[in-house]
């Protein structure tokens, strides 16, 4: 399973969701731009809503 | 060795009734993958990293979504005195990787799987030097016991020793052999 960079965070939740996975690749045009873990999506989710908080 | 000897006393914890999305800032700010659900310190529920993804994944609001919706239950107790052996094996008959220790239904703390690998290689470890030992002592004694054939002609002939020597006996058999 991998992503594009471009796919909003929520598609990223339902990929690692669905696939009972902790991490995946981030493939742009078939090359690997880098790794995307369950840790870097809650932790981007909770600083979004820092953001909207402040 | 006993989980309360090895378990993690300081546990983060989570009500019931709290939002998915303080679950997930608590997570963040701890930075641990699971949060045990009580009230008054009994256990109520597990909540991982996962669940959490679950939310977010349906697109649900998580400030509006309470813990209790997400948790997992029952939850698999193990009591303070129990062998970290059995908690490695409820692990891998249950497919889960962290186990809350309560006692009464009171939660006093947890054992995760990465816990166990740390004390299995450790374990390892002091296995690996005691047989070490093991093995240099038979070594030693083997080599004593199969000396070369030309140093053994030259051995004064052997006692008769009996099978078994108490320290009196032993004793005997040196004053026999002394002067006077």
């Amino acid at each position: 399973m991998t992503i594009a960079p471009d796919e909003p965070l929520v598609e990223a939740a339902k990929v690692l969701e669905t696939y009972r996975i902790s991490s995946m690749p981030v493939v742009d045009h078939g090359r690997l731009v880098g790794m995307l873990t369950v840790t870097d999506v809650l932790r981007v989710f909770v600083e979004q809503n820092e953001e909207i908080a402040a | 060795m006993m989980l309360q000897d090895m378990m993690i006393r300081n546990v983060i914890q989570i009500a019931p009734a709290e939002s998915i999305g303080t679950a997930a800032k608590r997570m963040s700010e701890a930075a641990v993958g699971c949060l045990v659900v009580t009230v008054n310190d009994v256990v109520k529920g597990i909540i991982t990293d996962r669940d959490l993804l679950g939310c977010l994944a349906q697109k649900h609001d998580p400030y509006r979504c309470e813990v209790s919706a997400h948790m997992r239950r029952p939850v698999i107790i193990l009591r303070p005195e129990e062998e970290a052996a059995t908690a490695a094996e409820v692990m891998r008959n249950r497919r889960i990787k962290r186990l809350p220790v309560a006692k009464n239904g009171k939660l006093l703390g947890i054992v995760s799987l990465s816990d166990l690998a740390a004390l299995a290689s450790e374990e390892a470890t002091k296995l690996g030097s005691s047989l070490d030992f093991f093995t240099g002592v038979v070594r030693a004694q083997s080599s004593q016991h199969n000396l070369p054939t030309d140093t053994a002609s030259h051995k004064p002939p052997a006692l008769p020793v009996p099978d078994s020597v108490d320290t009196n006996n032993r004793s005997e058999i040196l004053d026999a052999g002394a002067p006077g």
